[in-house]
């Protein structure tokens, strides 16, 4: 096969960190090209190299044997490349359609031929099997909706290279496996692909090579036929990966979470979102709510924070009724929250990595004296949050939120609610954007901590991270919990059933569930 | 020799990192092109006479006739208020609210000032103080109910903000004319309210030793030491971290436990008492001619809120940095005053500083992308080598 892409010896130098280090990388017409790397190991800023939004310390890029130069993403666009980015590009208010034809909008004399778009978009679908409905606006459609929306960009401004950067991070495992259709697909119509992701189960299913990268520099490109995961986990991390976590029994102490008849009412369509929801955990438990998304479990979360107001019911933490009291009551009283959306709730992004670090601290001392902040602690804590937790940034405690990788900035969240020492955690989608080394590491670090005797409530929607750590899974189905069981007596198949409403059970008490967990 | 180049060097590289140091030079820069375009079009507008206009436009409060110590005293006498009104938006700024009604607090504060003044006789030494006191709390409110609309309702507060400004000069005006006040407070023959007791005014302190008959009182101590507190309060505080984080992130403050609403309100509230606290000692000033300030009757929004929201964007909202903006507008407002003299309207200089204003925010994206300033030219030069090295650009933000 010929080579349609090739980089050569590109490097990438930022403040601080050295991105790229000598890469060289090429795309075969019609491949798959899987892109693997822990967080900030420099496939982003490669892409990005390739995409025209950085440009390359060092280096030179190939097309189909000419050197190109690529200054923007632009010039990209010209030579056929285009990008799905990990958060969309995509304006809100927009129709699909407009969205779709922005930038290359047909026209004649100046006058808009949505018409003629339309065709020629509708005519894509159906030759790529992709649905969109044109005139919805993206404010209101799906997250795959919106994804296939981007393909269509790229499609229409008749890209034949299309990168997709960790495209199945916001997807649902149904949605996923649409998604890995469509690739195969559009490969089969000539496309060649770059697939970045840390999914190694995605990666063997299929691309057909994968590039490794570590820490600026490139392990290896291999065939996926001739490889295993193991093999490519330890190509991205540099040691073994234990997939199969090993968990000490523990005594369950006193429960630390209480939830009774706890009932949200959405504010835009007035369903009970969460609906009479009762469960308890208790120290030494690690409680996983799994379902699929959408179905309560970012309310739940949201209300247990206190982010938003319960309708009704209650929420006792250590014995204490909280589900009126603030969220600094909360958090100073023994929560500590893993957001859902750590951009909006998460992390101050304009702000330093040591502020972010004592978001929750630095009201009580000794960050502070009499109201007035005491720079320096705040510096030692962060300091040995980023050595203890790898906090991997260009400058340090000094640099800005916004400048480190997702899974980074993840890491710095999950640093902070840990070290905090809460006898509750509570973690949404812990691991979201994280790779096999780092969700390795966030796994260990909560299961350490039930073994310390804390209380964990997770919410995911990611089965293997349900399977993998829970101690007690909690199925959530339009707003119920429809399933209260012990990781150890059910298989995945069985919790997928639960999981799209097949079955259900008639729920024993709480009670009940209990003395089965005290047998262990 | 040689070791002192390498010492100033060394210093010049040390005052580099620092933190607004980007800033201070956007500023200088946006200056320098502000006046070179005033200058310009100076010599555009009237060739002959532009030699005399350049000169006084440079010399600034130095034409002043009776000499240059009063034209400096005059300077800071000008820049008094507005470096309060500058406060109060920059303060906004830096909380994330833009607060456009400066001046309608600055109205209110001049309205409990006068009160005060005028009817507080029986308060003896005490009377400037409750005054100013008054002026603060006064536009203390008037700024928290803007910030109580955002709050809870999510109104946009530059449009309450604004609407306040005409619902603050009116009622303030028809207040000043019912006939519970109009008799007490209101000089008939003018419709100006009445002079300030001398007991209120503020005291000259040692200016008019230092700049006599310039009018310049303590109130420009005040106003410095203000901006230094407010400085304080942003930078060292709890309190001040709050109300910052809620402005860069709502919802990430609400989520550390910051009660955001609250923050919203108190932010406005607190702009509104720099402003009202600017009014109050606008009104108590003693002025120049040692007749007191009055406040006129009139449908007229007072200006001196919106001139702080140019010294503010000029400063980048440093509070400190604001002292120093407004004594420049001050300045060159002065400047623009005497420059009639030459043939030249004074109006020259409202262009001079938009352009500065204009330039200002353009220099400091220049400054904070120097290196991405120098990657375009570059570009250029590329072409004839063979190997390019491309620096990196200064900062990854916007990654995300």
């Amino acid at each position: 096969m010929a080579k349609i892409i090739e980089m050569r010896n590109i490097s990438k130098q930022f403040p601080g960190i050295l991105a790229n280090d000598n890469v060289n990388f090429d795309l075969e017409e019609g491949e798959i090209h899987a892109l693997l790397g822990e967080n900030g190991a420099g496939k982003s800023t490669l892409m990005s190299i390739l995409f025209g939004i950085y440009l390359p310390t060092s280096g030179q890029i190939f097309k189909h044997g000419h050197p190109i130069e690529i200054n923007s993403p632009n010039d990209a666009n010209n030579f056929g490349i285009g990008m799905v980015h990990q958060h969309f590009k995509l304006v809100e208010v927009f129709s699909i359609l407009d969205n779709i034809i922005m930038g290359v909008e047909p026209n004649k004399w100046g006058f808009l031929k949505r018409e003629r778009a339309r065709a020629e978009i509708t005519e894509l679908c159906k030759q790529y099997d992709l649905f969109v409905d044109l005139n919805s606006k993206i404010q209101d459609v799906s997250v795959n909706m919106q994804q296939r929306t981007e393909i269509l960009k790229m499609l229409y401004r008749h890209n034949d290279i299309l990168i997709f950067d960790e495209p199945t991070a916001v997807l649902t495992p149904q949605e996923i496996s649409q998604l890995m259709a469509t690739m195969k697909n559009l490969t089969r119509e000539g496309k060649s692909i770059i697939f970045i992701t840390h999914k190694l189960d995605e990666i063997m299913q299929v691309a057909d090579r994968v590039t490794v990268l570590r820490r600026g520099k490139v392990i290896g490109t291999v065939k996926t036929k001739d490889t295993t995961k193991e093999d490519l986990s330890r190509m991205m991390v540099g040691r073994d990966v234990i997939f199969n976590i090993e968990k000490a029994q523990i005594k369950l102490g006193k429960p630390i979470l209480e939830v009774k008849d706890l009932v949200v009412v959405s504010n835009r369509t007035k369903k009970h979102v969460v609906d009479k929801v009762n469960f308890q955990v208790r120290e030494g438990e690690i409680v996983c709510i799994a379902g699929v998304d959408g179905n309560g479990q970012s309310e739940l979360g949201l209300v247990l924070s206190g982010l938003i107001k319960a309708d009704a019911g209650q929420i006792f933490l250590n014995g204490e009724d909280v589900t009126y009291k603030s969220i600094r009551y909360r958090n100073d009283h023994g929560m500590s929250h893993i957001p859902e959306d750590r951009h909006k709730h998460g992390l101050i992004l304009q702000d330093t990595v040591a502020n972010n670090l004592a978001l929750k601290k630095y009201h009580l001392e000794p960050y502070q004296k009499h109201g007035i902040i005491n720079k320096k602690p705040i510096i030692d804590l962060a300091k040995r949050l980023i050595d203890d937790y790898d906090v991997r940034s260009g400058e340090g405690v000094k640099s800005k939120m916004g400048t480190l990788s997702g899974g980074n900035q993840q890491k710095a969240i999950i640093a902070r609610e840990i070290d905090k020492g809460s006898n509750l955690l509570l973690s949404i989608q812990t691991v979201r954007g994280l790779d096999v080394g780092a969700v390795e590491f966030a796994h260990n670090k909560i299961i350490e901590e039930r073994d310390k005797g804390k209380a964990v409530l997770m919410i995911s929607f990611e089965l293997d991270e349900v399977m993998d750590v829970s101690d007690r899974i909690l199925v959530m189905y339009e707003g119920k919990i429809v399933k209260n069981v012990l990781a150890r007596d059910i298989d995945v198949e069985e919790l997928g059933l639960y999981m799209a409403g097949v079955k259900q059970d008639s729920l024993p008490p709480e009670k009940e569930n209990l003395e089965v967990s005290k047998d262990e | 020799m040689n070791n002192f180049m390498l010492k100033i060097k060394s210093f010049w590289k040390k005052v580099q990192k620092l933190d607004g140091y980007n800033a201070v030079v956007g500023a200088l820069l946006a200056i320098a092109i502000g006046l070179l375009v005033g200058i310009v079009l100076m010599i555009i507008i009237n060739p002959s006479s532009s030699i005399f206009g350049i000169g006084r436009l440079l010399k600034g409060m130095f034409n002043h006739p009776r000499g240059g110590w009063i034209g400096l005293g005059q300077m800071l006498y000008r820049a008094t208020p507005i470096i309060f009104t500058g406060l109060a938006v920059a303060f906004a700024f830096k909380t994330g609210l833009f607060n456009i009604g400066a001046s309608g607090q600055f109205t209110v504060g001049i309205f409990a000032a006068l009160l005060v003044g005028i009817l507080g006789d029986k308060l003896g030494s005490f009377q400037w103080i409750v005054a100013v006191l008054s002026g603060m709390t006064a536009g203390f409110l008037w700024g928290a109910i803007p910030g109580l609309f955002k709050a809870k309702y999510n109104v946009h507060e530059v449009i309450t903000s604004i609407m306040f400004n005409y619902i603050a000069m009116y009622v303030v005006n028809g207040l000043l004319n019912s006939n519970f006040l109009k008799t007490k407070v209101v000089d008939g023959s003018t419709n100006r309210t009445v002079k300030i007791d001398q007991a209120a005014r503020t005291s000259y302190g040692f200016f008019d030793k230092i700049f006599p008959n310039s009018g310049l009182d303590i109130s420009i101590l005040i106003a410095i030491g203000t901006a230094i507190i407010i400085y304080f309060v942003l930078n060292k505080t709890v309190f001040g971290r709050e109300l910052k984080s809620v402005g860069l992130n709502r919802d990430a403050a609400k989520y550390a436990g910051v009660n955001e609403k609250r923050s919203i309100v108190l932010s406005m509230a607190i702009s509104g008492m720099l402003a009202g606290m600017g009014g109050a000692l606008f009104i108590l000033a003693p002025s120049i001619y040692n007749l007191g300030t009055v406040y006129a009757i009139e449908n007229v929004i007072i200006s001196s809120g919106f001139d702080g929201i140019p010294v503010a964007l000029l400063a980048s909202s440093n509070p400190i940095g604001v002292v120093f903006s407004t004594i420049f507008v001050s300045y060159i407002k002065l400047a623009g005053n005497s420059m009639q003299g030459v043939g030249f309207v004074a109006e020259i200089v409202e262009i001079i500083i938009a352009t500065i204003i204009y330039f200002s925010a353009f220099a400091l994206i220049m400054t904070q992308n120097l290196g991405k300033i120098k990657d375009f030219f570059k570009r250029f030069k590329k072409d004839k080598k063979t190997e390019p090295v491309i620096e990196a650009p200064n900062s990854k933000a916007g990654d995300n």
